[in-house]
């Protein structure tokens, strides 16, 4: 209990007090030279290749090759053929079939997790095995899968695709969800049962509204997950209608003519929507990475 | 299903439009001559229908050409689906596999029509061929035909994009170099490269863009195309493999020779790199498509070669040899195995492999990268007046051409190759012998039973 | 307690009925959970299983029983145990930098005045991006004509030959884990960041009282607090990095010849450019005997550090 709510403390003061202003904390070791440093250059070797990557959306060919590392005469022509390509539509299907996915795996996910977590329901198999799709590279699960949609007739659509990203990710979200729910008091949920709820409604009225920040943490990973998906994707959505965007952003890389520029400005166009997402929930995000992934 | 259907994202629409009435003009000749009784009774048929293809993405743009013409032609509507050219075979296969049969009709590289027949993912068409006449299986070019067409004694596939390499050459680098001809052998090939490069690789220009990205089509084919030159087989007279001859080896090692001297670096080097070099005037010599030609000429493909380039038969062992193509990439149309439209999609591949609809796309702009497929169509007499040297080396293949193996585990075969390839070429293997032989051994193998 | 109105006359009294109605619910609650399970593990895994013992294409699967003919031919050929080496080598040697330099530069951004919102912000970015971007990204860095690395080498020694990374059979691999370790190393100091700022004051305060030096601190109360923190980052990270396809798709295709054909990239190319299901299905098991063998050490190491 008490490490859990260390990571409780942590994740608020990752989230507010440290980055306002500086409180002297106990225990915090001085700041240094040397560590000023490193965090300096760590910013600088995250942001150069993606710097270098909007350099180089604003070149063309000609410029790239030529070795010069800033366009002194930017080329905005780049950024209107790809948007007036097809990847602004594999965006939109990337978020839909991201975010579809995520809130799916959620439903799915939810009452399992809490099931997992206070009641051990599954005994250890369940709880051991939950995470072992998770494990191995999932190609040739590609084979059945693609069965299982064609059974549902739902082969070859954003909506197949959907469904694949809702299960593939119910592991990880039973996995991320398990470190909240135990965060919980039992105290609330006896309580609930007390006033004379069944586990139903446990679930629904006292469970869920106290899980809130945390499946909005778990549903950003998910939804990022999917949107950064590529393998199921290449064969799950062949059409035009269907395709995703890093689907569109690899099939590129074999065009009969190389267009850097074109791709580098649709890669950004393609990893826009999903930053943004990021920023703005990134309390979210950090929040289930880290009582998430480490418990 | 959510298929791309043509009638609705007409995004070319001037160009599709133009190409279209050069179509409606050729059938409306052609009806005069071969009967206008048939091509009604097709219209009637089907109208309304749909078709489901699946080809090559750098076809996009003949698939687009074709959809539009067929549906003019009889009222079916055609969607166009487009993947990387190495992923036909699978999206087919697991489409068929799974059972979903989205796809009616595909144009995979031929190579692989014998693993998609013993999957059952493609379906025989001999019955169909025999039946018709009109389809004129005489005129295909014959050393095409062959490999194209069939695996073992049944015909599972009509040629559709010929697909032999020429050699390309940027008239005024060689000018530069002081070179007043291409070169006829591999020799002087390795040479012009090795001096143009020295000469010009400051200013960022190469003696040769060499496709040697680990793709079977790509690094696959700049091998061919040496073997083809030393006068090589991929199989011996009696279908055993033969891949480490004596002409094998010095094919392996001619291409070695340029490896250092090529637009860096051959292992990176995939279509888009190639090309976008050759059109930007950076590379003296590109073995590419006769395609390429049209493309060279088309000031919205970006070229930058236009006028400033010519193009010859691919180099061999000796100057008096004769030109040899070498079949490396090409396409066929197939018949999905499992599809409820077969006889929509017999009639369609009758179609897209016909005279005129390959005559049309030879010089259809923007360029749709096919190739002939029928000595009809190679001489037809649009194509002689604007593309006369391509015309003159696509003649090659008229008198033999090195083409791949086919048949079951023939995809296999050719990645194998393709890897120890690359393996050579990157430094993994201590002898080109060495390693065509360990080929051979694979080969034997895959290939023979 | 609650009593479902659907259940009248049941035997025992309305507690006993309540716990029965109770784990009812929770057995709903896990089935989807469990039909998860049942579509993502135990149908590929009889799949890939009966794959493994027929001769299997990718149209025509379990053609015929071969017994363990494919585990003959994946065990002899050089090819698959190669790829697994390098599997094992590549997922060992990524997480490893990921976790050394994840943590170092978490410490360095816990005793840094600078690890602001934009810091922290930024330190997000790599893991967002999708790894398809990731190698074309780092494609364009290390292409040979007028890539990043290629240009500054020219600027600084000019007239030096060209060093195309993608293309050498020995730097190839490096230069996709150098992609890897950029994209998941935030991942790493994140987690370990969150440790650090976790630790209980308490204890720290008395190790100052007893008058600690900085170093004896972080060597004998940070580190210990937050080493469980450092393995299960790196386990993620390790099995993240066996797992690793898009990047080896996008930058090298498994060359220059095999030297970055990792196992998931392999089956792949078994699978869906050879047609071999049966071989690529034995290569999965394969691999997941050789993931199950190289991390139980690590897990054992975890659980042990958190149960301490």
């Amino acid at each position: 209990m008490t490490d859990t709510l260390n990571t409780t403390n942590a994740a608020q003061a990752f989230n507010s007090r440290r980055f306002r202003k500086r409180l002297p904390t106990p225990g915090k070791p001085r700041p240094s030279l040397l560590a000023n440093t490193w965090v300096l250059l760590s910013v600088i070797v995250v942001l150069v290749p993606l710097l270098y990557l909007i350099s180089i959306s604003f070149m063309t060919q000609g410029q790239i090759a030529s070795g010069i590392l800033v366009p002194t005469d930017p080329a905005f022509s780049n950024w209107s053929n790809a948007w007036d390509s097809a990847i602004p539509r594999g965006v939109l299907n990337s978020l839909m079939a991201a975010f579809g996915g995520a809130i799916l795996t959620l439903l799915l996910a939810l009452p399992g997790a809490w099931a997992i977590a206070r009641h051990r329901t599954g005994g250890k198999a369940l709880s051991g095995l939950i995470l072992s799709p998770w494990l191995l590279p999932p190609i040739v699960a590609i084979i059945p899968l693609l069965t299982l949609l064609r059974i549902l007739g739902l082969t070859n659509t954003l909506e197949g695709l959907t469904l694949v990203y809702a299960l593939i990710n119910v592991p990880v979200a039973i996995w991320l969800l398990d470190g909240f729910i135990r965060r919980i008091p039992v105290e609330i949920e006896e309580a609930g049962r007390i006033d004379g709820a069944n586990e139903g409604q446990l679930l629904l009225r006292v469970v869920t509204p106290m899980l809130a920040p945390a499946l909005i943490a778990v549903g950003v990973i998910a939804a990022i997950l999917n949107y950064n998906e590529f393998l199921f994707a290449t064969f799950l959505t062949q059409s035009q209608e269907s395709q995703t965007v890093p689907v569109l952003l690899a099939g590129m890389l074999s065009e009969r003519v190389q267009d850097f520029g074109r791709i580098a400005a649709s890669s950004l166009i393609a990893v826009i929507p999903i930053f943004t997402v990021a920023v703005l929930l990134q309390r979210y995000l950090i929040e289930g990475l880290t009582t998430g992934a480490v418990k | 299903m959510t298929q791309k259907n043509h009638s609705q994202t007409r995004t070319r629409g001037v160009a599709v439009t133009a190409g279209t009435s050069i179509l409606a003009l050729t059938l409306a000749a052609c009806s005069g001559a071969s009967g206008a009784v048939e091509g009604d009774a097709f219209a009637g048929d089907h109208e309304g229908q749909e078709l489901n293809i699946l080809i090559n993405a750098s076809h996009e743009g003949a698939g687009d050409w074709l959809a539009e013409g067929f549906e003019e032609e009889t009222g079916v509507v055609v969607n166009v689906t487009t993947v990387p050219y190495d992923e036909i075979a699978s999206q087919l296969t697991l489409d068929q596999q799974s059972g979903a049969n989205v796809y009616d009709v595909s144009a995979p590289w031929y190579v692989s029509l014998g693993d998609l027949a013993a999957d059952g993912s493609i379906q025989p068409i001999t019955e169909f061929v025999e039946e018709h006449p009109d389809i004129d299986v005489d005129d295909f070019i014959p050393t095409i035909w062959e490999p194209y067409a069939y695996v073992d004694e049944e015909i599972y596939g009509l040629p559709f994009d010929g697909d032999i390499h020429a050699l390309f050459y940027n008239t005024e680098i060689l000018e530069r170099n002081g070179f007043d001809a291409p070169p006829a052998t591999w020799d002087e090939y390795a040479e012009q490269v090795a001096t143009i490069t020295e000469n010009e690789s400051d200013d960022g220009v190469y003696g040769a863009a060499v496709f040697g990205e680990q793709s079977p089509l790509i690094l696959g084919a700049s091998f061919a195309n040496r073997l083809a030159g030393y006068g090589g087989e991929f199989l011996d007279e009696d279908g055993n493999p033969a891949i480490n001859s004596p002409e094998a080896v010095a094919s392996l090692e001619a291409l070695e020779d340029i490896w250092d001297d090529a637009l860096p670096t051959p292992a990176e080097t995939d279509f888009g790199a190639g090309n976008s070099a050759w059109f930007a005037g950076n590379v003296a010599f590109i073995e590419n498509w006769t395609d390429l030609g049209v493309r060279s000429q088309d000031p919205d493909s970006g070229s930058e070669v236009i006028d400033d380039w010519g193009v010859t038969y691919l180099p061999r062992a000796n100057a008096e040899d004769d030109p040899r193509a070498s079949l490396v990439a090409g396409f066929s149309w197939v018949v999905a195995g499992n599809t409820d439209n077969a006889d929509l999609a017999q009639q369609f591949i009758e179609w897209a492999a016909s005279t005129e609809v390959n005559s049309e796309l030879l010089t259809a702009l923007p360029p749709t990268g096919i190739d002939p497929n029928r000595i009809s169509s190679l001489e037809d007499e649009t194509y002689g007046e604007e593309f006369p040297e391509l015309q003159e080396v696509n003649a090659s293949t008229l008198h033999g051409a090195l083409a791949w193996p086919t048949g079951q585990n023939a995809t296999e075969a050719a990645q194998i190759l393709t890897d120890e390839l690359a393996a050579y070429l990157s430094g993994q293997r201590s002898s080109a012998q060495e390693t065509l032989d360990t080929v051979q051994a694979e080969w034997e193998r895959l290939l023979v039973d | 307690m609650a009593v479902p109105s659907g259940h009248p006359g049941g035997s025992g009294g309305p507690r006993r009925r309540g716990r029965f109605t109770a784990r009812l619910y929770h057995r709903i609650f896990i089935s989807p959970s469990v039909l998860v399970l049942l579509v993502l593990a135990a149908y590929p895994l009889v799949f890939i299983a009966s794959a493994a013992l027929t001769r299997s294409s990718l149209g025509n699967p379990f053609q015929e029983f071969v017994g363990a003919a494919n585990f003959q031919t994946a065990v002899s050929s050089p090819a698959i145990r190669d790829s697994l080496a390098l599997g094992t080598g590549y997922a060992f040697g990524v997480a490893v930098a990921s976790t050394a330099l994840g943590t170092v530069t978490a410490v360095a951004l816990w005793r840094s005045l600078h690890a602001g919102a934009f810091v922290r912000t930024v330190l997000l970015l790599p893991m967002i991006v999708p790894p398809v971007v990731v190698g074309i990204l780092f494609g364009f860095i290390f292409s040979p004509s007028g890539g990043l690395l290629h240009t500054l080498i020219r600027r600084f020694t000019p007239g030096s030959g060209t060093f195309a990374v993608l293309s050498d059979t020995t730097w190839a691999i490096f230069g996709v884990a150098l992609a890897d370790v950029w994209e998941w190393t935030p991942l790493v100091v994140l987690l370990v960041f969150t440790a650090l700022l976790g630790q209980q004051p308490e204890i720290i305060e008395a190790a100052q009282l007893d008058g600690a030096s900085g170093y004896q601190m972080f060597r004998h109360i940070t580190l210990p607090a937050v080493a469980g923190t450092i393995i299960a980052a790196f386990m993620i990270r390790l099995i993240l990095a066996f797992k690793v396809f898009d990047l080896v798709y996008v930058m090298t295709s498994g060359g220059p010849g095999s030297s970055t054909q990792v196992p998931a990239f392999l089956i792949w190319r078994s699978a869906l450019q050879n047609f071999d299901v049966g071989i690529a299905a034995t290569i999965t098991l394969l691999l997941a005997i050789v993931v199950t063998v190289v991390t139980i050490p690590v897990f054992l190491i975890t659980k042990r550090l958190r149960d301490d």
